[in-house]
C-alpha cells in the first residue's frame, strides 16, 4: 500500500510539464479512440444498436392511455432478421381513482420481408414478434384509501413497425404490437363509500387473456459490428 | 412608435447583420453543451418554475443530433395540489432544416423520467414520496453559431406526463418549458468544408 503511495507521489513529482502536456494528449487521444465508432458496413448481420424508446399503451383497461419510456438494444444476426432487447416502465392513470405500472423485460425478433441494407437509406418496413416478463402494480390514488395489487406474468407480442433512418448510423422506429399477458388479471372496477366519494376496488382475478396495444417509437445509433472480423 | 422602430432596427443589426455574413460552416460531429437557468409553466400552477438546466448533445450529419438533457428545479413549489418539485432526465433527437448554416433551426422530441413530488397540504411527507414517471417532451428551438466555439440557443419544450404516484391524487405533469442562453460547442474531427458550397 505505501509503496503504491510512494510510486504515484514520484511518478507526478518527477513528470516535467513538457511530461504532463504529453500524458494528457496522449489521453485525449485514447478517449477520441474510444468514441471513434465502427464505419458502417454494407452487409447488416452482426450489427449492434443501442436506442432509447417511448412506448404508449392504447386500449388496454377500460380504453385508458398510459405513456411510458425504456431503452433498448438490436442483435442483428442476418440481412433479414434482427432482434431487439428491451425493457420499459409504462404508468397508466385509472381514471383519476387508481394508477397501473406496467415494468416490462423482453425481446423481440424483426423479420424483414423486402432484403435491403442500411445504407439504401429508405424506410424498412417488418414484422415484429417476440416474448417479455412484466410486473404490473395497480394502487389506489385515493389518499385516505391505502391498497396495492401486484403480479408477475409473462406476456407475448406481435405486430408490424418500420425503420426510418435518419442517419447513415441512426434510425427512428416506429413499432405497433398486441400484447397479450399470460397470467392473472388485475382488475380494478369502483364503488362509492358512505359519503358518496368514489374509491377503486382492485381484486387479482384468475387467469385471463389481457391485453394491449403498445405503440413504440425509438431511436437507435448503430455502435459496433459485433462480427466484424468474422467478415474478412 | 420611435421606440419599437429603435428596438426593431436594433434586433436587425443583431440578427440581420451576423447573417449575411455568414459562411458555411460544418456542423457533423460537433459536441455542443449549455448550462442555464430557466422558466418552466405548467398547467397546474398559476406561478413559473425555476430551473437550472444542462444539455450534452452531438450532430452526427448537418441535419440529425443527438442529446441528453436535465432540469433541476431550483425554488420548491408551495402552490396547494401543485407539485412540490419536479426535476427531469431526458434523452432524444432533433432534426435540423438548415445543413451548413450558421442558423440552425430544428425540431426534436425527448423521453425520460421525471422525479416528482406532490404538494399536499395536511399530509405528511412520508407518505408523499418523491415518484419516478414517464414523460415525452418534443421541442423547437434554434441555435446560433457565431463564434468559433460558442452559440446562442433559444429553445421551447412541451411536457407531456402524469405524476401517478400510489395513494396521492394523480396530477399533471403537462408544462411549456423555455430555455435560452450561451452554449459552448467542440468540432471533434476536423474536416475541411468548401465555404463556397452550402
Amino acid at each position: 500500500m505505501s509503496g503504491n503511495v510512494f510510486y504515484r507521489s514520484r511518478l507526478l513529482s518527477n513528470t516535467t510539464p513538457l511530461m504532463k502536456r504529453f500524458l494528457f494528449f496522449n489521453a485525449l487521444l485514447i478517449a477520441q479512440h474510444a468514441f471513434a465508432l465502427d464505419p458502417v458496413e454494407p452487409t447488416p448481420s452482426g450489427r449492434f444498436d443501442l436506442g432509447i424508446r417511448s412506448t404508449t399503451s392504447l386500449f388496454g383497461e377500460a380504453g385508458i392511455t398510459g405513456l411510458g419510456m425504456g431503452g433498448q438494444f438490436r442483435i442483428r444476426l442476418s440481412d433479414r432478421i434482427n432482434t431487439e432487447w428491451f425493457a420499459d416502465y409504462i404508468t397508466t392513470n385509472l381514471n383519476d381513482l387508481a394508477t397501473r405500472s406496467d415494468y416490462h423485460i423482453g425481446w423481440s425478433v424483426l423479420f424483414y420481408p423486402l432484403k435491403t441494407t442500411r445504407q439504401n437509406f429508405r424506410p424498412l418496413p417488418y414484422l415484429i414478434g417476440g416474448h417479455c416478463f412484466d410486473l404490473t402494480r395497480v394502487s389506489s390514488s385515493v389518499p385516505y384509501l391505502l391498497q396495492s395489487v401486484s403480479r408477475y406474468s409473462s406476456a407475448i407480442q406481435g405486430g408490424l413497425g418500420v425503420h426510418l433512418p435518419v442517419h447513415e448510423r441512426i434510425d427512428f422506429s416506429v413499432n405497433a404490437q398486441y400484447m397479450m399477458h399470460l397470467g392473472k388479471h388485475i382488475h380494478t372496477h369502483y364503488g362509492r363509500d358512505a359519503y358518496d366519494r368514489p374509491y377503486p376496488i382492485i381484486e387479482l382475478e384468475d387467469a385471463a387473456l389481457e391485453g394491449h396495444l403498445l405503440l413504440t417509437f425509438s431511436l437507435n445509433v448503430f455502435i459496433i459490428d459485433l462480427w466484424k472480423g468474422k467478415k474478412g | 412608435m420611435k421606440r419599437r422602430t429603435d428596438l426593431f432596427a436594433f434586433l436587425c443589426f443583431l440578427f440581420v447583420v451576423p447573417v449575411s455574413a455568414q459562411e458555411a460552416i460544418s456542423r457533423t460531429t460537433i459536441v455542443h453543451a449549455h448550462l442555464t437557468i430557466a422558466p418552466g409553466l405548467r398547467s397546474i400552477q398559476k406561478s413559473p418554475v425555476v430551473y437550472l438546466q444542462g444539455a450534452l448533445g452531438y450532430y452526427f450529419g448537418e441535419q440529425f443530433s443527438l442529446r441528453g438533457s436535465g432540469w433541476y428545479q431550483v425554488v420548491t413549489g408551495k402552490e396547494a395540489n401543485g407539485l412540490a418539485y419536479s426535476h427531469s432526465l431526458l434523452a432524444g433527437g432533433s432534426w435540423h432544416f438548415w445543413p451548413k448554416h450558421a442558423i440552425d433551426p430544428y425540431v426534436g422530441c425527448m423521453t425520460g423520467l421525471a422525479f416528482s413530488r406532490r404538494t399536499e397540504p395536511g399530509i405528511n411527507y412520508s407518505i408523499n414520496p418523491m415518484h419516478v414517471d414517464p414523460i415525452l417532451a418534443p421541442h423547437v428551438g434554434v441555435r446560433f453559431f457565431g463564434e468559433e466555439i460558442f452559440h446562442l440557443f433559444a429553445e421551447a419544450e412541451y411536457v407531456f406526463g402524469q405524476f401517478l404516484a400510489p395513494s396521492v391524487a394523480p396530477t399533471s405533469l403537462r408544462e411549456w418549458r423555455f430555455s435560452f442562453g450561451l452554449g459552448f460547442h467542440l468540432r471533434t474531427h476536423f474536416t475541411y468544408v468548401d465555404p463556397t458550397k452550402k
